[in-house]
């Protein structure tokens, strides 16, 4: 029997690559999905909760009141849009973010999602993005408040404080700028403006990280950089070396000084990227560029399935993830979703290294018993050693 | 190569310039415009298909050969005028349902099927079932794909098969399904008629479901 660890301990263990006494818990959910949770929980629900991850994407924070009732492990926290407000409506009813992407309610049963329109760098030249209105890392709306409630969910609480301090990313930013598919051709024939592109945005990045970090660096436990979403369902979006040429010499620079400021804060710290899909090709590189932890952990994406990737990485590479959101999470009956957190326990979790969690946002699609059912369960085998 | 040949390359190899040059030359030499696309433009593109499933081209590479595609067939879209259905083993239509705007994969699935030979008529992104069932009514494809990237929104596809039924013209078309979370078992329990995991595959099925297999 292991001594019981608090929650801080036990993320932090398990980050080092050892065991702890249990397998610790995360857990993201969107907008919908947590006021639904929150009612099912018998809790007070709001009408708004203010975004968690990017403007857009309907993330919220989870509150300590669900993680203390279900006795999980990490708290979330982050920067705010520069202005402190969120979305602004523009006179064409969009809904603006802070890198002035307009957005549109789309609808669908159980929420709705606010999707690009009009990608404002459409047809931008290299000269344009000098006067863009790149949001501003150091305006005061970014960080209003946040240090009081890191060092007050520091102390009150015997969590792991998980930051996220960027706003958009490199790649995935430069999608809602410049289109999605547009991005994609121009890394064949404008490689030279998605260059410009990518340093400005590897600016911007950086330069959020490195407010937050200094601000509330040595609370943490893990720091998130913007995600990216660099995979598919069965393959790399881009292809590895497309990847090596012109996404990785930025993150090789924007995770080199997030890494390096954090651990002058806290040296045990480490750094999440997020990236969806089959990202196997590419994750060598992504730990070189300073990856620590990896997120999510997607069961169902090929070629990155969990006991691959612990075998071939599990002594670099930490995981938050795991519990299918595509197929076991909405349409499993309970007993799968147990079954399939056995599983995953089995064989993510010894020596460490595993924050078990959905493997994408909660939706509104999901059973809340399913839910409850997932962190039942995850107490239930995730004991060290673990004995499946 | 002939040329024709070397059209088809520059598909693969995602030329736009030479793309156009060749289908020109093409043109200049007096062959017919549906020949052009068929062993120029779109062997071209079924190459890049093949790569694409193979893993050995990826997004960037796809889109540009697509455009490449698109440009010659731009050009010979005045030669094709009047016997454009005549041509075409079949009429595919295709949306992504309501609630989601993944369009990538749609996007990929309608340059192969127009590769393939198919018309097709693309209804775009967030479609709701009264819009699936009313467009099918009136322009009478041969087969419906309803393309789904969420498991919030395939339960979306349900419904638009459900709208084709109460609508009484289920059995006027068939339905394909498909997009990430999107398996055999789903398709089989909302009662679709085909369900493929990738364009290549999902051009087979159509064909298969038409018996031109
Ligand atoms: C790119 C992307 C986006 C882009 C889409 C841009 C665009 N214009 O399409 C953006 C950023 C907008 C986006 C938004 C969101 N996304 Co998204 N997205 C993806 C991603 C990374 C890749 C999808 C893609 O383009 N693949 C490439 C193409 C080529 O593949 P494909 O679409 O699968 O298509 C192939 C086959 O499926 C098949 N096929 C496709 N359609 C059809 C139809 C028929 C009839 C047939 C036969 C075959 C077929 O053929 C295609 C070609 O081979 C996936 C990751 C993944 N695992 O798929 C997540 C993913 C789909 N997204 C996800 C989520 C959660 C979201 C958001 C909800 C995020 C949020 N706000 O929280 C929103 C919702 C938006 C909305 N309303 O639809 C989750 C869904 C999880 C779930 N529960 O199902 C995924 C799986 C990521 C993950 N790791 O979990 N996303």
């Amino acid at each position: 029997m292991v001594k019981q660890m608090t929650s801080r301990e036990r993320v932090q263990t398990a980050l080092n690559h050892q065991e702890p006494d249990r397998v610790p818990l995360g857990m993201w959910m969107t907008l919908g999905a947590y006021k639904n949770f929150r009612e099912y929980l018998g809790l007070t629900v709001k009408d708004q909760y203010p975004p968690g991850s990017t403007t857009w994407s309907m993330d919220v924070h989870v509150e300590p009141d669900v993680i203390e009732k279900l006795g999980l492990d990490v708290i979330r926290i982050g920067s705010s849009t520069p202005d402190g407000q969120g979305f602004k409506i523009n006179e064409n009813g969009f809904y603006v973010d802070e890198w002035s992407v307009p957005r549109k309610k789309v609808e669908y049963e159980g929420g709705y999602y606010m999707e690009d329109v009009n990608p404002p760098l459409k047809d931008a030249t290299i000269a344009d993005l000098e006067d863009y209105p790149w949001p501003d890392p150091t305006a005061d709306g970014c960080w209003n408040g946040l240090e009081q409630k890191a060092k007050r969910l520091f102390t009150e609480t015997d969590k792991a404080l998980l930051a996220q301090f960027g706003r958009g990313g490199i790649y995935e930013q430069a999608k809602y700028l410049r289109g999605h598919e547009q991005i994609l051709m121009d890394m064949i024939l404008e490689p030279e403006f998605v260059h410009a592109l990518f340093a400005k945005l590897c600016q911007v990045e950086m330069k959020f990280n490195e407010m937050g970090i200094k601000l509330i660096g040595k609370y943490l436990t893990q720091v998130r950089m913007s995600p990216e979403d660099l995979g598919n369902q069965d393959n790399l979006q881009i292809s590895p070396k497309t990847f090596r040429e012109m996404i990785k010499p930025y993150y090789t620079k924007s995770f080199g000084l997030a890494s390096k400021l954090l651990k002058e804060q806290n040296p045990h710290a480490k750094l999440q990227f997020h990236s969806c899909g089959a990202i196997y090709a590419i994750v060598p590189d992504l730990i070189e560029c300073g990856m620590e932890v990896s997120d999510p952990m997607q069961p169902i994406a090929k070629g990155v399935e969990p006991a691959r990737l612990k075998q071939e990485f599990g002594d670099r590479l930490s995981w938050w993830g795991g519990i299918d959101v595509q197929r076991t999470l909405p349409l499993g009956t309970p007993e799968q979703v147990a079954a399939e957190v056995r599983t995953r326990i089995k064989e993510a979790a010894p020596g460490g290294g595993y924050i078990l969690s959905s493997s994408h946002r909660c939706q509104p699609d999901i059973p809340s018993q399913n839910i409850t059912t997932m962190y039942e369960a995850a107490k239930e085998y995730g004991q060290y050693p673990i004995k499946l | 190569m002939s040329v024709l040949e070397q059209l088809a390359q520059s598909v693969i190899e995602g030329k736009i310039n030479e793309a156009v040059s060749m289908t020109q030359q093409a043109l200049a030499e007096e062959i017919d415009a549906v020949t052009i696309i068929q062993d120029g433009l779109a062997a071209g593109m079924n190459e890049v298909g093949r790569r694409f499933k193979a893993g050995e081209y990826f997004l960037p590479e796809v889109m540009v050969s697509a455009k490449s595609m698109s440009k010659g067939v731009e050009l010979l879209e005045p030669y094709l005028a009047g016997d454009e259905n005549s041509n075409t083993v079949g009429t595919f239509m295709i949306g992504t349902v309501k609630g989601d705007v993944h369009d990538i994969g749609k996007n990929i699935l309608i340059m192969m099927f127009q590769g393939a030979g198919f018309k097709v008529i693309d209804l775009g992104v967030d479609v709701p079932p009264e819009k699936f069932v009313q467009a099918a009514v009136e322009q009478k494809p041969d087969i419906v794909g309803l393309c789904a990237l969420l498991s919030t929104t395939m339960p979306m596809q349900a419904k638009t098969i459900a709208a084709f039924e109460q609508a009484s013209c289920r059995d006027q078309f068939k339905i394909m399904v498909g997009g990430a979370p999107v398996s055999q078992d789903w398709s089989d329990k909302i009662t679709a008629d085909g369900y493929a995991a990738d364009a290549i595959e999902a051009v087979d099925m159509a064909k298969e479901l038409l018996g031109i297999a």
